[in-house]
């Protein structure tokens, strides 16, 4: 006879099985499986996949080059417009009239929030796709939000992957981006307008539109101020001391050029969810900083500002454009703001920029959120789309890396009247201009034109 | 010094913010013995609801007394879903899920989008007070200063000198001498839990504005830092709680100026705070109440099966994990990697299995662990070692921190441990996860686990089925492992500890030593887990093991009952459930479906504590002994 805890034992083995089958059916239920398409797998050895043009060799070799590739072909009933899972090989090929399947991974909830980037890419294909698609394709979003955490954004970069996106696009998660983007690289899949964390810049397989030259110009606009003698930084301190060091390097380089000298114990690194930058600002205030440079984020800003107005401490002030985010509290203090920006701002773009704010409001109505993230996300849309419609017929990954490669520089259109620079050369650092312009009454006027004094201190 | 001095006085407004900010802790503790999680939950959902009132026309300070009144309520409502919890952790994770049920509401209602609304100014926030440049502090700070100095001092009068606070301390004390008293104790604690949750409202409500803006995590986050405060105040004193935070504050800035000139240190802010947790549980006298960690420990740990029942069930197993990665494919939710995300989470879970149920120790630090055995894999794999002895590697130095961890373990609670690993995971975060010589300059070091392709011809190319294979088996020997371990003499002497550290000694055991073994097997398990990790993902980040997974991890394992090894394996589903997709993308970018899914995890996690408090696996435990008596009685 059994006793009556082997039998618990027993029945709880039996649990644990019968919890894999619930759990079993409850996945299936998300696996986004629909009647009538069937996947057929194929393992082939080697099925590398071509390499584009222009990619470096050490990279190529990461990842499942060398060992046992897979392709997956799909056959697809019913509605034409199915999606198709394209392989993970490289060469991931859409079929013609098919649905191409796009991941974007967004963080959109958290004490960072990038959700206007969100709308903007969703708003910006939901656009297309409502005027016939590209080519004859729809193009289905799958969008994700991270939550600010790396073990989800892992697990939805995995299931993208292996669900067979084409590739990934839209401005993404900035916390888990990073531990993505090597993950994508190894899989060869094209990720077409990221936030730009410094292994993006240097990916044949990624593409940021944000520019990673801020650190330098905005040092070099704070320099060129003659009513600066004593400069300031501040940025966010990012997990990465090898790309603290290199903004750390720009910013002294960029305050240099002018001929003024940056001193290191004058560069702070402060963390995004500080309550309080009041003591960041009592070192300034004391020691005579009379110009900063700040690179954070729009909560931070309002710290930020709190602790100028509280100190009436009124440096010559150039930020980054996150300053000109709708959160960002403007007052009679923030006047005379000097903004660095790589995209034309909402004030000052054309129609083009326009459109951006007229679509994203009408989808989403109370909740639209109209920002610079927001512009990127949406020019991220523009560009992909833009690609794919010089692609043809031919929707492969490594026909996207082709073309992407060979852009025109005013594919940005009104958002970067500066221009984009693709190419054998720069394919990957794009953005290398940045404009200032200035605060009045809570708008932005032009202060000075694009410069594009590209220099890097990427790490 | 002019500078120091300066850079300590701008700190003490967020000093008055953290007293602030842990009293309400700190007026529940007292009482009934529970850590309220969701002290930053009440202050948000009153941040808001005083915002909305006031964008109406409701005048200012009737916005601020409404907004109290509705923390005032939450907490009343806390303390009728805690009151069912036996025991002190119990009731602990029961305000965790308030926690997300607070903040799923709010994020449903308002959005998710940061600064939302603008919060209440109760006074404008122009300069106050301007001492030649060296002290400046605005109306607002000023009032916050006044607000939380007179409620440490009105407080403790309250608690010293009235009838009802001398009931609630008696109740504290002793809620079954207090009943023999004649003292209503359910009616006590509704009292300290309205209290509690009305000084947790209008510190949201004064703190807002100085963070920001309006947005569903700050406010929490803010509330973790200011468990240092709490803690300098022993969970007890309001004035002390006062003067922990201010200290902290006032320490912070200089701390942070020290530290400037090392470029290789972050997050100096959370260094300062842990340091302050650490010397003032050290240092300060012990309570010496036994009943501070009383009844928080789950039923202990139940030994393996024996004969038939044990081959039958070893059997089963074997036949799961060879089964499983067959019938998946790669694909959608249901794929290998998900499957060895839930062998991972498992083993991270049995590590808790090990340390609570079988010890009788608290971390809420187990992520902590898990990235240090994921560090410890990429350097030694840096070094040259294979990945198989390289993930060993990386579990033995996460046995070494947690041998470490456990060292205060020696003179604390078992709860103020708790808290004190809390404020290990925050420090870990911001700290420990950007040291270069931990997690290199990149804060990522790769992982890259071999192919497996002979083990597994002809399949998938990066080996993610024998990959799968791998983490399960080693997830099901851990798991036998530390059933076992009641058989072992090891196993009695942690028994006799759980029960009694003298009569530990008088078998012979060293209580130090057997603590730390404690200590360094479950953190051997939890870094094991983070090894295998790195492994599944390529990659050693700190991204995957912040602190929010340590207290998720604590959660999960309470509600699934901490003294069951098989109910790891629910515990890893769960934890993987979390990760997931389900349905359709449509509500993007404006958070209702992810704050509908906070808020029903945070229903479903009270309810499940309400009804089964000692867990699901307890639950079904007592449910399978009674079942004689159940079918004789039919």
């Amino acid at each position: 006879m059994l006793s009556s805890r082997d039998r618990l034992l027993a029945g709880l083995f039996a649990l644990q099985l019968v919890a894999l089958v619930v759990f079993g059916s409850l996945l299936l239920q998300g696996t986004h499986f629909t009647s009538t398409q069937t996947t057929k797998t194929v393992y082939v050895n080697g099925a590398g996949g071509a390499v584009p043009s222009g990619v470096p060799n050490a990279l190529t070799t990461q990842g499942s080059a060398g060992t046992q590739g897979r392709t997956t072909t799909s056959v697809v009933g019913g509605a034409t417009q199915a999606p198709v899972a394209a392989d993970n090989s490289g060469a991931g090929t859409v079929k013609k009239g098919a649905a191409i399947k796009v991941g974007a991974i967004v963080s959109q909830t958290g004490a960072i929030n990038f959700g206007a980037s969100a709308q903007g890419t969703k708003a910006y294909i939901d656009l297309v796709n409502s005027q016939g698609g590209v080519n004859g394709h729809k193009i289905e979003l799958d969008l994700r939000d991270d939550q600010l955490s790396g073990v989800r954004g892992k697990s939805q970069a995995q299931a993208l992957v292996s669900d067979g996106v084409f590739c990934f696009m839209g401005w993404q998660a900035p916390l888990t981006e990073a531990d993505i983007t090597p993950f994508l690289a190894q899989n060869k899949i094209p990720l077409v307008g990221s936030y730009g964390v410094g292994a993006e810049y240097h990916s044949p397989w990624s593409y940021a539109f944000q520019s990673h030259h801020y650190g330098y110009e905005m040092g070099r606009f704070l320099g060129l101020k003659s009513k600066v003698t004593h400069p300031g930084v501040i940025f966010i301190s990012n997990s990465s001391s090898a790309v603290n060091s290199a903004q750390v390097r720009a910013f002294t380089a960029g305050v240099a050029s002018t001929g003024k000298t940056l001193a290191s114990g004058d560069i702070r690194q402060v963390d995004v969810t500080q309550a309080s930058y009041d003591d960041v600002v009592t070192q300034f205030r004391l020691n005579g900083v009379n110009g900063l440079a700040t690179l954070i984020d729009q909560t931070a800003y309002n710290r930020l500002q709190q602790a100028f107005d509280r100190q009436n401490y009124h440096p010559v002030h150039v930020a980054d454009p996150l300053f000109t985010d709708p959160t960002v509290v403007q007052s009679s203090s923030t006047d005379g703001t000097l903004v660095a920006s790589d995209f034309a701002t909402l004030d000052q773009g054309g129609p083009e920029v326009q459109e951006y704010v007229r679509t994203v409001k009408a989808e989403f109505g109370s909740r639209a959120q109209i920002s610079y993230i927001g512009q990127g996300g949406w020019l991220s849309a523009k560009i992909f789309v833009e690609a794919l419609r010089r692609m043809g017929d031919t929707i492969t990954r490594d026909n996207l890396l082709k073309v992407m490669n060979s852009l025109p520089a005013a594919v940005g259109g009104q958002f970067t009247p500066q221009g984009l620079h693709f190419g054998p050369t720069q394919e990957h650092d794009p953005n290398q201009c940045l404009q200032l312009s200035k605060v009045a009454s809570g708008r932005l006027s032009p202060y000075k034109p694009f410069s594009c004094d590209a220099k890097s201190f990427d790490s | 010094m002019k500078l120091y001095v300066s850079l300590a006085l701008s700190g003490l407004p967020i000093g008055a913010m953290y007293a602030l900010s842990a009293m309400g802790i700190v007026i529940v503790f007292k009482t009934s013995k529970v850590f309220n999680f969701a002290a930053g939950a009440i202050g948000l959902a009153c941040a808001y609801f005083a915002s909305t009132l006031h964008h109406h026309g409701m005048p200012t300070l009737l916005a601020v007394a409404f907004a109290v009144v509705l923390g005032a309520a939450i907490g009343v409502l806390m303390e009728v879903t805690v009151r069912p919890a036996k025991g002190a952790l119990t009731g602990t994770i029961v305000t965790l899920g308030w926690l997300l049920v607070l903040q799923g509401l709010v994020g449903f209602i308002y959005g998710t989008q940061v600064a939302t609304n603008q919060p209440v100014q109760v006074v404008s926030d122009g300069n106050f007070v301007d001492w030649g440049g060296v002290l400046l502090y605005s109306n607002q700070q000023v009032l916050l200063l006044l607000v939380a100095a007179v409620l440490a001092a009105g407080l403790a009068v309250f608690f010293n000198a009235t009838a009802l606070g001398t009931a609630t301390r008696a109740v504290s004390e002793s809620p079954d001498a207090a009943r023999l008293l004649g003292i209503g104790v359910n009616r006590v604690n509704l009292v300290a839990w309205a209290l509690g949750g009305a000084v947790s409202g209008l510190a949201g409500v004064l703190v807002a504005p100085l963070l920001g803006g309006l947005d569903t995590t700050k406010l929490v986050v803010f509330t973790v830092q200011a468990l240092a405060a709490a803690l300098v105040g022993r969970l007890s004193s309001l004035p002390l709680t006062f003067a922990g935070g201010v200290t902290l504050g006032l320490l912070q800035p200089m701390a942070a100026r020290a530290l400037q000139q090392f470029d290789g240190i972050k997050g100096t802010q959370e260094l300062t705070a842990f340091a302050v947790v650490l010397l003032s549980l050290l240092f300060m006298r012990k309570t010496g109440r036994s009943d501070v960690g009383g009844g928080l420990l789950p039923a202990p740990l139940q030994p393996l099966p024996r004969g038939r029942t044990a081959l039958a069930a070893a059997a089963g197993v074997a036949l799961v994990v060879l089964v499983a990665p067959l019938i998946v494919d790669d694909r959608g939710n249901v794929s290998h990697y998900n499957l060895s995300q839930v062998a991972i989470w498992g083993l991270a879970t049995l590590s808790l299995v090990l340390l609570v149920g079988v010890v009788g120790q608290v971390s809420v630090c187990q992520a902590v662990f898990m990235g240090c055995g994921a560090y410890g894999t990429g350097i030694a794999m840096g070094h040259g070692a294979p990945f198989l002895l390289a993930i060993f590697i990386g579990a033995a130095l996460a046995a070494g921190v947690a041998a470490l961890v456990g060292l205060p373990a020696l003179r604390l609670e078992p709860l103020e441990l708790a808290i004190a690993t809390l404020s290990l995971s925050f420090t870990a975060d911001r700290f420990l996860y950007a040291w270069p010589p931990l997690a290199s300059n990149d804060g990522n070091r790769p992982v890259t686990r071999p192919g497996f392709a002979s083990v597994d011809p002809g399949h998938v190319a990066d080996g993610q089925r024998a990959y799968a294979w791998l983490v399960l088996g080693i997830f099901v020997v851990a798991c036998f492992a530390v059933a076992s371990l009641r058989r072992a003499r090891t196993g009695a002497a942690l028994t006799a500890l759980r029960s009694s550290e003298p009569a530990t000694a008088a078998m012979g055991f060293s209580v130090v030593s057997v603590k730390l073994r404690g200590f360094a097997a479950s953190g051997f398990v939890a870094g094991l887990a983070g090894a295998l990790y790195a492994g599944l993902v390529q990659g050693a980040s700190g991204a995957a093991f912040d602190f929010t997974r340590s207290i998720t991890l604590l959660a999960y394992a309470v509600i699934i009952g901490v003294g069951s090894v098989p109910g790891a394996v629910l515990g890893g589903m769960i934890v993987t459930l979390t990760t997931l997709d389900f349905g359709s993308t449509g509500d993007v970018a404006n958070g209702s479906q992810v704050s509908l899914t906070t808020f029903f995890t945070g229903a479903i996690l009270i309810g499940i504590l309400a009804l089964t408090p000692e867990g699901i696996t307890g639950f079904l435990s007592r449910t399978v002994r009674r079942q004689p008596e159940l079918v004789a009685a039919a």
